[in-house]
């Protein structure tokens, strides 16, 4: 059974693309690679954009105080969610609150769970003081008017579980009281308690056979609000200055400097994806231009038979249009379905491998980034034709009578 | 008259001299006739068919079709003129290798918006020139006789008033190409007019007229 | 005869990579530390079930020429595909942490696997079902 006998205008591309597998099956390949690069590029460039995003909004504190020697430590907890312990002593949150330009501190305490329930890998357990928090009550505060009691979790949005759901950590249940947004940051992994339920939790872990020392009331970090009329980085050196940097056994971290240092890194990425994405569309569209042009030249006696059976130029030059949209169309499709189907499952996966916060577009942008790399790789097709069909127009493309002949 | 040539000329050039392809010819074929023009090849008949089918464009002089000046049409119009009217055998192999051997009799119809399904009528003149059972073949599969005369099916579909055939029997065997000469004198007693052009003198019995091409120049018999 | 191999051994290659793929080449979680199994060893139990029926119902894509079998077998491995999707997402699901190997690798390969796999069986099934249907009107 070969083809369809009720023929339509537009069949006559479909037919001409079916006879030459090969060379439309190596076009749509060239194409779908373009639209490949250009939605996964920016699919990764945007989920890297609003993962930096959430970050320094989800990072409501402009400066962090560790102990000494965990400064780098911050980094992994916030942007890549690696559970930590450290500790420094309680008394401290009186004396950085005493610094001039200094408007809230507030402490927090890590516990690297080792084993839950749920997983047999560590989660990062954060306690937090409920009357002086900033960071993370603004996040919770309409999900959760009340107070957090003692077996009461708040858990980040890469933690599976609803409102109501329990979990066990160190042998003790808790109950998810809230659930807060995926930012792409490290929030996403860590278990929010309060000051007292995180010393419990502490205690619970040390009677399982955990080795964890911590000091009574110490605190693993301070998070501390900048007045608004001081600046961070005043303030930090400030505070360098009063408690004899390099000796106090406390580290004065900036956190914009943190934001900055990400969104430096993504600028020379999403640079680099741009280029190499700039660069393909162009070798494509040249590539294609090139094969429809060779083309041309072996099709100028088919194109003879076409214009001897009545076809006008337009619809000549229509039928070479159509061949090429068909082509880019399918290319284009496919790249952006595979594209899609590789990096949305394995956003984790992903998150891990670039050690920055990575966050997917919401389903609004998701779809503007889809229209926008098909118009682009779609729009390789119909340009690459161009210069064909002018040739078409002024009537050079095809042969009336063949060479020889009179 | 359904087709008229006034003093057409076309002039090519090669190298630096420039020579008439076609020099000053003049016909008429009036409907249901069946004309022949006969000459060696590079005689100038190919460019001469062409320019009857408004494919080339004369240097000089008029083609008129029914009357109307080609030369005066846009190309809409005498696409469409083509595409309704005329029947053209090109030399050579003229079937497209991409589509069926139905697809190409049926290809004329989609080149124009029509309304009526060409599928039967096809099946019938593939019937008529004998290669019904190729319907669903590729050309590939085809022998230069049967690729012939799918082209002569295809030039039939839209029922045309004018029949123009470049070498329609070249290379054929006997048997073949005296099938394709019953078949273009049954057409033209139903009022079709024909014109074909060959190199073959044996070819002429039976036309109502012989014309002959001697370098560009159009001379009756 | 052509078509019936590639269909069928990239359904057989789909199947065997649902149902293997999770023990052998993009490992589950172990079990928890107190030695019990979490979600995501069942799931990946259950995809051993639903990998092998893709890849019997491929070798019938290889053995059957006749185009409504083959059909019909398209369409079944479209809704094993489709049962192998749900199976780690809704059916029985898998830990609770995203940043756990099997939400991690595991379920998004299956997910990968899976929709290739439902859109080559659906593609397979329209062209079939064209030819069929071309075949029936002409035969």
């Amino acid at each position: 059974m070969n083809g369809n006998p009720r023929l339509v205008f537009s069949d006559i591309a479909v037919c001409n693309l079916k006879r030459k597998p090969f060379r439309a099956g190596g076009l749509i390949f060239l194409v779908a690679l373009l639209s490949f690069v250009l939605f996964g590029g920016s699919l990764i460039a945007f989920s890297l954009f609003n993962g930096t995003d959430g970050l320094s909004k989800r990072l409501g504190a402009d400066i962090l105080i560790v102990p000494q020697g965990y400064d780098q430590k911050v980094e992994g907890i916030l942007l890549r969610g690696e559970p930590s312990a450290f500790y420094m002593d309680a008394e401290w949150l009186g004396r950085i609150a005493d610094v001039e330009g200094v408007r809230a501190v507030s402490p927090q305490l890590l516990i690297a769970s080792l084993n839950a329930d749920c997983c047999s890998m560590p989660i990062q357990l954060i306690g937090f003081d409920r009357e002086t928090d900033f960071v993370v009550e603004p996040w919770i505060r309409t999900a959760l008017p009340g107070a957090l009691s003692d077996g009461e979790i708040v858990v980040g949005g890469a933690i599976t579980g609803k409102v109501g759901d329990r979990l066990k950590f160190f042998e003790r249940e808790y109950r998810i009281a809230a659930k807060m947004d995926n930012t792409g940051t490290g929030f996403d992994a860590s278990v929010f308690m309060n000051m007292d339920a995180a010393r419990r939790a502490a205690d619970d872990f040390v009677a399982m056979g955990g080795s964890l020392t911590i000091p009574a009331d110490a605190v693993s970090s301070l998070i501390v609000m900048v007045d608004k009329d001081y600046t961070a980085d005043g303030v930090s050196r400030r505070m360098n200055e009063d408690f004899d940097y390099g000796n106090s056994g406390i580290v004065v971290v900036s956190a914009k400097k943190i934001v900055n240092n990400v969104s430096g890194n993504l600028r020379v990425l999403v640079t680099f994806v741009a280029l190499l994405a700039a660069l393909l569309w162009v070798l494509s569209v040249a590539v294609l231009a090139i094969v429809f042009s060779v083309m041309l030249n072996e099709r100028k006696r088919e194109f003879g038979i076409l214009r001897a059976l009545g076809i006008t130029r337009k619809r000549l030059v229509k039928l070479v249009f159509l061949e090429s949209g068909i082509v880019s169309l399918v290319g284009s499709v496919a790249g952006v379905f595979l594209a899609a189907l590789l990096i949305l499952p394995f956003r984790s996966y992903i998150h891990e491998a670039v050690r920055m916060p990575y966050m997917q577009p919401s389903i609004g942008q998701f779809i503007l980034l889809v229209a926008a790399s098909l118009l682009l790789s779609f729009a390789v097709g119909p340009l690459a034709s161009l210069l064909s069909s002018r040739r078409i127009r002024r009537g050079d493309a095809y042969a009336v009578i063949r060479e020889g002949e009179l | 008259m359904i087709l008229e040539a006034r003093a057409i000329s076309k002039e090519y050039r090669r190298g630096d001299t420039t020579f008439f392809a076609v020099d000053r010819a003049s016909l008429s074929i009036a409907k249901g006739e069946f004309v022949c023009i006969v000459g060696r090849s590079g005689s100038g008949k190919s460019t001469l068919l062409s320019m009857l089918a408004g494919l080339l464009t004369p240097d000089a002089g008029a083609v008129l079709f029914d009357g109307r000046d080609c030369a005066l049409l846009g190309d809409e119009a005498i696409s469409r003129l083509r595409n309704t009217r005329l029947g053209y055998i090109m030399q050579g192999y003229s079937v497209l290798p991409n589509f069926t051997v139905l697809q190409n009799v049926i290809l004329p119809h989609v080149l124009f918006k029509r309304e009526d399904d060409p599928y039967e009528k096809a099946l019938a003149l593939l019937d008529r020139v004998g290669i019904r059972p190729l319907a669903d073949q590729y050309p590939a599969r085809l022998s230069g006789g049967e690729l012939r005369r799918v082209s002569v099916a295809r030039a039939l579909l839209p029922s045309p008033d004018l029949l123009l055939a470049d070498e329609p029997t070249g290379d054929l065997d006997a048997e073949s190409a005296a099938a394709i000469m019953r078949l273009f004198a049954e057409i033209a007693a139903a009022g079709t007019a024909v014109l074909m052009v060959t190199h073959d003198t044996e070819a002429t019995k039976g036309v109502d007229r012989v014309l002959t091409m001697r370098s560009g120049r159009l001379a009756e018999d | 005869m052509k078509n019936r191999i590639i269909t069928g051994c990239g359904a057989i290659l789909a199947g065997l990579l649902i149902a293997l793929g999770p023990q052998y080449l993009f490992k589950l979680c172990g079990p928890a530390q107190d030695g019990h199994w979490m979600a995501c060893h069942w799931t990946g139990r259950a995809e051993i079930g639903v990998g092998c029926l893709i890849a019997a119902l491929g070798v019938g894509l290889i053995l059957f020429p006749a185009v409504r079998t083959r059909l019909g077998l398209s369409v079944a491995i479209l809704l094993a595909g489709i049962l192998a999707l749900l199976l780690p997402s809704i059916l029985i699901g898998g830990c609770a942490m995203e940043t756990m190997a099997c939400r991690r690798v595991s379920f998004p390969a299956i997910t990968v696997i899976g929709t290739l796999t439902i859109v080559g069986a659906a593609l397979n099934a329209f062209l079939l079902f064209r030819r069929g249907e071309r075949e029936g009107t002409r035969a």
